[in-house]
């Protein structure tokens, strides 16, 4: 148990040397530049709060000539005027770095990312332990360091205090030993009840923010106003706040106990109990000097603040680098695999699906069950079947996005897994369900880069012509940056946001300016109209000639047209063959095209 | 978004600041004050220690007071600060649980009153704006407005005090702190409004980079980074944002390390460091008219004046904060609710015929109008198929058939009567609707489909109506049934649908209403569907619509050819109008575009193009 708690005491203060390790390679010159200004302007204040007080003191005491109390005051005001000086261009320049800073560390984290294996990406616990921590994970390091400035700074502060008290009377030091102990015991208390009223609270704090949401967000305007869901949404508000409340109470009557004990102990022994000793001390001793003793009750006082102070901020510093993990355990990931020995050919050929099966991770039932597919290099493939049968996943496989768990995938006759990622990516051309457009100008969403000169940018044009996006861009032209217009309004006003057929065409035009050997559409006309729909297939299929393409449909007119189609079942391939071949079967696939087609029939 | 940007006078801001403590006053009239009175109490006892018991134990300890004595002085001193520490932390804990409770119930008051709003001022975007933001800034607002009126009432009373002191010893010192306040007062304001709009500035830039960064760890971004080259122009865009942060930071940088270098010489070196102690040693030591102790004490007093002045300055930035969050929550009071709470005639006919006369519609702001000069009469229990291209303006149709906005031209009337004559409700109540963005919410699956508190359906005709919309496979997966969690936004065993399981639950919701109202519209209520549960969609949509008017709008033509009427939209007009046959014969958009669709239906193709 006892070795346990050590070993994370160990862990945590390597989350500490880890994350300073990090900014240290970021920015050397502000990680030194934090720690001497913080030292630099708290040390002045011991002698200000500290030395200058007695020195005062004890000339009124002792009458001493104004005249040399007058030159020492206005010595140390300029000096004082030099750390004010120092103080503001760290103000300025870690203004100026801290961009340094978060760039060095993101540009690590986006480096990694490329490496992370598809498959992390989907599972529940990527999302929850990195993104939606990993942003507040590099804020938190940065104010680690800020928590670490101010102890080393706090301390030295303590110990630079404790030599001028241990001049007047060293026996006076015994009195900041009791601030040391009361801070560390119930920062610790207090701390570990904050933590856990948090902790408690995260749940309800989350239905709270989603109440919220609902509320506000447009999306739900249009039912709320005519579905009662509302009254639902409310209701889940006043459970969560009530049960905040709740948590609050039991945790906060605690705080405010052991808070008060701290503070009223902290006055007695830290404040209460030097006084007295020092009244005793002055009042048993006759001739003694008042006038120092009285500096050092303030001394005590400034000690133990600080050492309190110090104790606070180290536990502080902790509590951020307990945030760093995620960071780290991010950046210390190592794929499985890094070394990929076979080039990917020039142009991919045959695709060779033997005895493949697939199981997502955690699941207990396998999602692709022992499946034999061979495509030749040009062919126009289908897979078609119910929502939930296994055709996305077939084609994630093929593109290497996961691994597969039995048998084998070989393109152009080679194992796929041998075939480095990036290279092999290279060569397909994918519109999927889910496709995504990117907060960036529209010439950058269809070619996937920046268009370097004018035959790219005429590509991205024609592209966007074949995909039937040609009328919305003449509009931009019109009212906007034509290929140059910033698509979405995430962070520019004058960005623009398309419909929901507006960027599936996007997404296809990709395809058509990418010009790949392989062309995978999972569903890509789901939202576009009839029209749209057609003159797309028909292009598609133009652009398509001599490359393979894979696509998934409901609608079962665009399987018509594939050299072969796939119909899957729970995982398996059940029917297989032309449309033509298939029809004569009379299983399935005839059944459902049947019935699709049946209201497109000339009466 | 115009955040912050905007300005509100003192007295508006005072008035708004009140208006917020009245309204949690109204939930708990002592919350705000109790806070006031121990913030007040703790101040004044550390203020007191501070000062009047420093200088009487410093002068006992200086003159010949016996130790008892002086122990007692101390005791004094302890009790004090303890009593004010005790005050202070019970009422302070209390104060924030109560404050949580406060905010939760404003919160809701809050949203139901959202809910009320006419749905077209979602589409002002200043409003909507500040809408959100109030909504945002509630959870930290309501509370802040108790804790910094406490703080400002606290350490003025803390002023008093230790200016009193000053005054009673010696008026010149008091010149000092107040100097400082007003230098502070000056340059202080000049560095938070640079610091805001450095802020704001940094915000704008910040959206770019936490954008661009994120997405490459997005899970749903994966797939395209992974598989496109597009992760170096946002690469780009990220050092770009960087870039854009540093110059931000170098113009405002500049100013603000200036403007705190004179705050600081001025305020803390010349006044405090400088002036106070030389001027009581001088008083001290020259004048010899003051004694150790009240050095002592007026040091300490003109250091409390200064601080608790500064503390001033930093709660009236909070309140005026507060000022400018009550400033938009305020603006709900005058939001419009033309549409939502209008009350006319209850009872809305069973059947009637919908009719839409000379309608036009633009959207607020906008330049065209969204619908033209639309006509058209539905007869109750027609079944009316509408089609067109993406952008048509069918969705706004549908929307102002539900009266989520009002026509801006012409009128839509219901058994004859002009529909804005219903009680809103009442009128709705006789619609069901299945939106194109359906939405699934975080609750229970049997929430989701009766979608409202104490429905009056069962759990089994929750569990027909998902049978109806083809769910039923799905659901015997659920282990918890109908009580299963939707999304997993509070509940790690929550469910998440896929697309076309989302479609049906929300197609679920107008089985689950049985044909009981009048109008069912339904906005491509298949569109993720496959082509089986397409089918099983439309025959039991078919079969269970009883004598209810049904409009929907679809793009599978084939789902359209057999309803009674089928409009064509085009540009927000209706092009064409009639049933298939005689759109087909018609010979125009309508064809075209069935013909495209059925070309690879067709049982021979090369006859069909």
């Amino acid at each position: 148990m006892i070795k346990e708690k050590e070993k994370g005491k160990i862990k945590e203060r390597n989350n500490i040397m880890y994350m300073m390790g990090l900014l240290w390679k970021a920015d050397k010159k502000i990680v030194i530049f934090s720690f001497y200004k913080q030292i630099a302007e708290q040390a002045f204040s011991v002698i200000f709060t500290v030395y200058l007080t007695q020195y005062i003191f004890t000339c009124i005491e002792q009458q001493s000539p104004f005249e040399e109390l007058m030159k020492l005051i206005i010595a140390l005001c300029l000096v004082h005027v030099v750390v004010h000086i120092v103080s503001a261009v760290w103000n300025y320049q870690l203004k100026r770095r801290q961009p340094i800073i978060y760039k060095h560390i993101y540009e690590q984290v986006i480096e990694k990312s490329l490496t992370i294996e598809y498959k992390r990406f989907e599972q529940p616990d990527f999302y929850d332990r990195f993104t939606r921590a990993l942003s507040e994970s590099v804020d938190r390091g940065f104010q680690m360091m800020l928590a670490l400035v101010y102890f080393a700074a706090d301390v030295i502060t303590a110990v630079l205090a404790s030599f001028v008290v241990v001049n007047v009377d060293p026996f006076l030091l015994v009195f900041v030993v009791p601030s040391v102990v009361i801070s560390f015991i119930f920062g610790k208390i207090l701390g570990e009840l904050y933590y856990k009223l948090d902790f408690d609270a995260t749940r309800d704090n989350r239905v709270g923010a989603y109440v919220k949401r609902v509320f506000y967000e447009k999306k739900y305007a249009g039912e709320l106003r005519l579905f009662g869901i509302k009254s639902i949404m409310l209701d889940r508000q006043k459970q969560a706040y009530d049960n905040l409340v709740d948590i609050n109470r039991k945790y906060r009557r605690k705080i405010a106990g052991y808070n008060c004990l701290r503070w009223v102990l902290y006055c007695l022994l830290s404040l209460g109990v030097p006084l007295g000793y020092i009244a005793f001390t002055v009042k048993t001793n006759r001739g003694i000097s008042v006038a120092p003793y009285l500096a050092m009750a303030i001394a005590i006082d400034f000690i133990s603040g600080h050492i309190s102070e110090a104790i606070d901020k180290g536990i502080e510093a902790n509590k951020h680098s307990l945030y760093v993990k995620n960071l780290r355990s991010f950046l210390e990931y190592t794929p499985e695999r890094s070394e990929y020995n076979t080039p990917v050919p020039e142009t991919l050929g045959d695709i060779d699906i033997e005895n493949v099966s697939f199981r997502y991770e955690g699941e207990s039932g396998n999602t692709l069950n022992n499946l034999n597919i061979h495509i030749k290099k040009g062919e126009r493939v289908a897979f078609v079947g119910h929502n939930g049968a296994g055709k996305t996943t077939l084609v994630k496989l093929i593109m290497g996005l996961y691994d597969v768990s039995e048998g084998e995938i070989r393109v152009s006759g080679k194992d796929i897994s041998d075939y480095a990622p990036e290279e092999y990516h290279r060569h397909f051309g994918t519109v999927f369900q889910d496709f995504q457009v990117f907060a960036l100008p529209l010439a950058q969403n269809v070619l996937m880069k920046q268009p370097e000169n004018e035959a790219e940018r005429q590509l991205v044009e024609d592209s966007l012509i074949k995909a039937q996006f040609g009328d919305k861009l003449q509009k931009l032209k019109e009212t906007h940056k034509g290929i140059d217009t910033l698509l979405t309004k995430e962070f520019d006003k004058e960005g623009v946001i398309l419909s929901g057929g507006e960027t599936q065409k996007i997404a296809i035009a990709r395809v058509f300016a990418k010009n790949p050997d392989i062309v995978i559409l999972d569903e890509p006309s789901s939202a576009l109209d009839p029209v749209a729909e057609f003159n797309m297939y028909e292009n598609m299929m133009k652009l398509a000639e001599d490359k393979t393409v894979i696509f998934i449909s409901h609608r079962l007119s665009s399987a018509r047209v594939a050299d072969r189609i796939y119909m899957l079942e729970n995982g398996a391939v059940i029917e297989e063959g032309t449309h033509d071949s298939l029809m004569e079967l009379g299983g399935k696939y005839a059944a459902m095209f049947t019935l699709q087609s049946q209201n497109y029939q000339e009466n | 978004m115009t955040e912050n940007k905007e300005k509100i006078s003192i007295g508006r801001t005072i008035q708004n600041v009140g208006y917020v403590l009245g309204l949690i006053a109204r939930k708990d009239k002592w919350i705000v004050i109790s806070y006031m009175l121990a913030y007040t109490v703790f101040i004044l006892g550390n203020v007191a220690y501070d000062t009047i018991m420093i200088k009487r134990v410093i002068d006992q300890l200086t003159d010949s007071t016996p130790l008892s004595e002086i122990l007692v002085t101390i005791g004094l001193m302890f009790g004090l600060l303890a009593v004010s520490i005790f005050v202070m932390n019970k009422v302070e804990n209390a104060v924030i649980t109560k404050a949580v409770g406060i905010t939760g119930e404003i919160q809701r008051e809050f949203y139901a009153k959202s809910a009320r709003m006419d749905l077209s001022s979602y589409d002002d975007p200043k409003f909507y704006d500040s809408f959100v933001l109030a909504a945002q800034e509630s959870d930290t607002m309501i509370p802040g407005a108790v804790e910094n009126s406490a703080l400002l009432i606290g350490n003025a009373a803390g002023i008093l005090l230790s200016g009193g002191l000053i005054f009673t010893i010696n008026p010149i010192i008091a010149i000092f702190p107040v100097a400082g306040f007003l230098i502070n007062i000056v340059t202080r304001f000049a560095i938070t409004k640079l610091e805001n709009d450095f802020d704001l500035d940094k915000k704008k830039i910040n959206r770019k980079s936490d954008y661009s960064r994120r997405v490459f760890y997005q899970p749903e971004y994966a797939k395209e980074i992974k598989l496109t080259g597009i992760a170096k122009p946002l690469k780009i865009q990220f050092e770009e944002s960087i870039e854009e942060e540093r110059q931000a930071a170098r113009k405002y940088g500049v100013k603000i390390a200036w403007l705190s270098l004179c705050n600081w010489v001025f305020v803390f070196t010349f006044l405090s460091y400088f002036c106070v102690p030389a001027a009581l040693a001088y008083m001290a030591i020259v004048k010899k008219t003051i004694r150790l102790g009240d050095v002592a004490s007026m040091e300490n007093a003109a250091n409390a004046v200064r601080e608790l002045l500064d503390g001033i300055n930093y709660i009236l930035v909070e309140l005026q904060r507060v000022g400018l969050f009550a400033e938009r929550f305020r603006r709900f009071e005058e939001a419009e609710e033309n549409i939502e709470t209008a009350v006319g005639i209850d009872d809305v006919p069973r059947h009637g015929v919908l009719e839409i006369k000379n309608m036009s519609y633009k959207y607020d702001g906008a330049e065209n109008y969204a619908l033209k000069n639309i006509n058209m009469t539905v007869k109750a229990g027609e079944h009316i198929a509408i089609v067109g291209e993406n952008g048509a303006g069918k969705t706004t149709l549908i929307k102002l058939l539900m009266r989520l906005f009002d026509v801006t031209e012409g009128e839509i009337t219901f058994g004859g009567r002009d529909i804005r004559e219903f009680t809103t409700s009442a009128y709705r109540n006789r619609i069901s609707a299945v939106f194109q963005d359906y939405q699934m919410y975080a609750t229970s699956l049997a929430n989701n489909v009766a979608m409202e508190k104490n429905s009056p359906y069962t759990e089994e005709d929750i569990t027909k109506a998902l049978g109806r919309a083809d769910f039923t496979a799905r659901l015997g997966k659920m282990k918890k049934g109908l009580e299963t969690e939707i999304m997993r936004e509070f509940d790690e065993e929550g469910t998440l649908l896929s697309g076309g399981e989302a479609q049906k639950v929300a197609v679920a919701r107008m089985f689950l209403k049985n044909g009981a109202p009048a109008i069912s519209i339904l906005d491509e209520p298949s569109s993720a569907l496959d082509p089986v549960a397409e089918y099983t969609l439309n025959t039991n949509m078919m079969a269970n619509a009883g004598d209810s008017t049904i409009i929907f709008i679809s793009h599978r033509l084939s789902t359209t050819r057999d309803a009674d009427r089928i409009y064509m939209f085009a540009h927000g007009e209706i092009v064409e109008q009639g049933t298939h046959e005689e759109l087909m014969a018609l010979n125009g958009e309508y064809r075209n575009m069935f013909e495209k669709q059925a070309h690879y239906y067709k049982n021979n193709i090369e006859e069909a193009v």
